[in-house]
This record gives C-alpha cells, structure tokens and sequence, in this order.
C-alpha cells in the first residue's frame, strides 16, 4: 500500500514538469532597441535568448553608430561622404564596403530605379531632417546631376577594398541599411545557436525558424489605404517581409501629398500607380532595396525584373497595392498569402 | 522452471491511471480556457525602450507623455489609442491614426514614445510595413 501511494505520489509531483515542458520556448524574450532612425522589436526564443538579444543590440549600434549612419560624426559612411572624392580604404571584413557592393548590384539590376546616392535630393525634401518643403524643379535638376551609381567607385584590394565618391556624389544607405542589418543578425544568431526568433526592425520583418508548435509565422502586411488594418496574412518561415508604401512618410502642401519615396530619374515622389509593394525573399539587404524599387518600376516593369532576377537565381514575392484599390500577388504567394476579405481590395494572383 | 507472477490490477493502479488521464486533458483544455481572456487588449507605452504604463485598454484613459524634450497626448476612444497631439517636428506619430488590434503600435523617433496594443488573440505574429 505504501509503495502504491508512493506511485501516485511521484506521478502527481512528475505532472508539473510535464506541463512545463509543453510551455518550453513558447514564450520568447524580447527587447526594443531604438536604432536606424527607427525603432526596431527583436524576439528570441530559447536558452540563449537573452545573451543573444544582448549581442544583437550591440551589433545593431555598432552598425548605426559607427559605421552606416549618414549623420553620426566619425561613422564610416559619414566619413567617406566628407573624403571630397578621396579613396577610402576598408579592410575585408569591413561591412561598410561590402553594402555599398550590394547597394550597387541593386542599382544596376533595377536600372536604377533603387539608387544608394539619392541623399542630397531626399535632403532636399525634408525627408531626413523633419523640415519637409518642395523643392524647385531647378533645384532638383542640380541635384541629380551629382546622383547616379557611376559616381561611386569600388575596388577590390590586396587587403580589402577601396571606395571613393566622385562629383559630389554623397551615398545614404537607408534604403537598404536595415534589411542588410537583418542579415548580419540572422547570422549571428545562427553561430549562437538560436532556430527560432522574429526581427521587426522597423516594419521590415524578418522570421527565422519556426514558432514553439511547428507552424509558420503569420505577418501581416499593412493596408496602405488604412494602417490600423492589413491586406492579408503570410505564411512563412526563414524569410524577409518588407514593405514600401507611401503612408510611411509624407507631407501636404497646397492640398497635394508628397510621399517619400522618390523617383531617382526625376527627384520627385514616384508615380507608378502603386501605393504599396512588398517583397518577400530570402535575403534581407535584396527585400529592402527591391521593395524600393519596385515601387519605383511599378507593376509590369517589376514583374519582368522579378523574371530577370529569377533566372539569376535570386527568387522573391511580390504583393502590389494599386491606387486603384487592387492587390495583385505573385504565385509563389499562392499558397503562403491569405487575403483579408474585410479590406475592400479586389484581389488578384498573378501567374 | 520460473513464472512470472500474475499482474492484476488492483483500485490503486485504476487511481493512478484516471488521475493522469484527468489532468493531461486539463492540461489539453488549458488553451481552451486562456482563448477566453486572450481577447482582451493591453495597452502598453514605453519611452526610450522603458515600459511607463501598462493597463487593459477598457481601463485606459489616455495620457501625457514627455521624452527629450517633446510631449505627447494619447487618447482612447471607441477601443482605439491614437496620439491626439505631439510637438515632434514631423508629426508621423499623429498621422499614424488609431490603432485597435493587437500587435499594432505607434511610434513617435523623435521622442521615442511606442504605444502598443498586446493580446494574445491576434490572427497574426508579426506586422510588416
């Protein structure tokens, strides 16, 4: 009797443990870091969530502080924006020039339509000072004399690389500092041994791994049209969401809106006929900068780049928002995105 | 020749099985009962990465918040928080509207005010854009 009633005895004290196991990671660790210019929510589940959320932190001002801010004195770009033309040497494993590398491959394989040395004509607008105004017509043609990807040189050297900014051309990262940000974390994660976390790093969002019970992530994309409601859900899991729309940053004057997304051929904010693009793909710098562009090209010209860069090997999604209140989906989302019937969109998949 | 001896089951034996039985399906149902109170939202507000004030949404009414130098005026009305008023110089936390669904939130950079709404019954993780 005494054996049995200790039987029973072990089983109810082994229940708890049970019970805690199914809860195990469930519930992540998560820190906001203010960074970029952005505010930015990192999740880790696991063990090793708190040195790593540690560790992440520390990355992401490095980077900012010391290395792509445009305004931070001594930061690497700011630096090499204030060399007057000067070459500008970097060793290997500097990130700085391997971002520009990036930023540049972008540029080239949309035709510019992504454009890293955009900076002093979005400095024109008031977009990265809070000073928003129109700029003339003049003016803007002045400046986008000294835009363009051909004025920034990059050389691969004997102990690194070399870079220098030509006709007063001044390169800003923004478009695509985040997502390449989201990469270097991605890694550093993996080397730690972490196989779940979310990075909202300001509103692009990167999923590694699965949730606790195996399923997916579920992101939802922002309805343009009314940020307090989404488009629809998407699945997935190890992927980069990010969205460029125009009700991220704007101004009205004179009754007309002026969104922050600008044309690089013109200067002024892009009309495409697109008020919101979003790409998926596997690689975070590639999803900033072509959520950009692709705004940019708008609907056909992105498709086709979508179906150039394909038969390079770099595969992504596409989730377009058209001002005419359409949502057009790529077939790769066929069956990872799922509408949200109650937004009043027409929704459309493309094949 | 030995013989393993009969194994009968005795009432001790039938306890311990139905006692296990009954708190693994409690523990199944648990879920079940937590959806109930997951519908509730929390509104929670942070200045430079620290949490300031955190209640049920039903409970909030609203308030001023002052950060590096700018002040911010949130309002609840209707199950909805929006930043009704801010001297930030480029007022994106004021054109960022109402929120009201869990996992949404107001960002004001220059001050660095978040507003977030939490609840666990969200049809989504994450919010991109």
């Amino acid at each position: 009797m005494k054996r049995k009633l200790t039987a029973l005895l072990l089983t109810l004290a082994l229940l708890p443990t049970l019970a805690a196991c199914g809860e195990q990671g469930t519930a992540g660790e998560t820190r906001t870091v203010y960074a970029m210019d952005t505010v930015m929510n990192l999740t880790v589940y696991g063990e090793k969530a708190a040195s790593a959320l540690e560790n992440a932190e520390k990355e992401l001002h490095t980077l900012d502080e010391s290395i792509l801010s445009r305004t931070a004195e001594g930061s690497e770009l700011s630096a090499l924006n204030a060399a007057n033309g000067e070459s500008v040497s970097y060793a290997a494993d500097d990130p700085l020039p391997k971002l520009i590398e990036t930023a540049l491959a972008i540029s080239e394989a949309t035709d510019g339509a992504f454009d890293p040395t955009l900076a002093p004509v979005l400095d024109a607008w008031g977009f990265t000072k809070d000073l928003r105004r129109v700029p003339s017509a003049d003016e803007l043609a002045a400046l986008l004399a000294h835009t363009g990807r051909d004025k920034v040189a990059l050389e691969e050297t004997a102990d690194g690389y070399s870079v220098a900014l030509s006709d007063g051309a001044q390169l800003d990262l923004g478009g695509i500092a985040k997502g390449y940000a989201a990469d270097l974390l991605r890694a550093q994660l993996e080397k730690e041994g972490v196989t779940s976390a979310t990075l909202d790093l300001g509103g692009d969002v990167f999923v590694m791994g699965k949730k606790s019970d195996g399923s997916d992530w579920r992101i939802a994309v922002k309805d343009p049209g009314d940020t307090e409601s989404y488009l629809g859900i998407v699945s997935a899991s190890d992927a980069f969401i990010v969205t460029s729309g125009v009700y991220e940053r704007y101004f009205e004057e004179n009754g007309v809106r002026y969104h922050h997304i600008l044309d690089p051929k013109t200067g002024c904010p892009a009309e495409s006929g697109l008020v919101s693009v979003t790409v998926m793909c596997k690689n975070g710098a590639w999803a900033d900068a072509l959520s950009t562009a692709c705004f940019v090209l708008g609907t056909d010209k992105a498709l086709a780049l979508r179906d150039d860069l394909a038969a390079q090997g770099t595969n992504f999604e596409l989730i377009f928002v058209t001002d005419d209140g359409r949502v057009l989906y790529t077939g790769g989302l066929a069956a990872a995105f799922t509408p949200n019937e109650e937004s009043g969109y027409t929704y459309e998949l493309l094949a | 020749m030995n013989c393993s001896p009969k194994l009968k089951p005795t009432l001790w034996d039938a306890l311990v099985v139905l006692t296990v039985l009954a708190l693994a399906g409690l523990l199944a149902a648990r879920p079940l009962f937590a959806a109930k109170t997951a519908g509730e939202l929390t509104v929670s507000v942070s200045v430079d990465g620290e949490t300031v004030e955190r209640c049920a949404l039903s409970s909030y009414e609203g308030g001023v918040y002052e950060s590096r130098g700018y002040t911010l005026t949130v309002k609840e009305t209707d199950g909805a928080v929006y930043v009704a008023s801010s001297d930030c110089p480029n007022q994106d936390c004021v054109h960022s509207g109402a929120i009201s669904r869990a996992g949404q939130s107001i960002v004001c950079l220059p001050a660095r005010v978040a507003v977030t709404l939490e609840g666990a019954a969200s049809d989504y993780d994450l919010i991109a854009g």
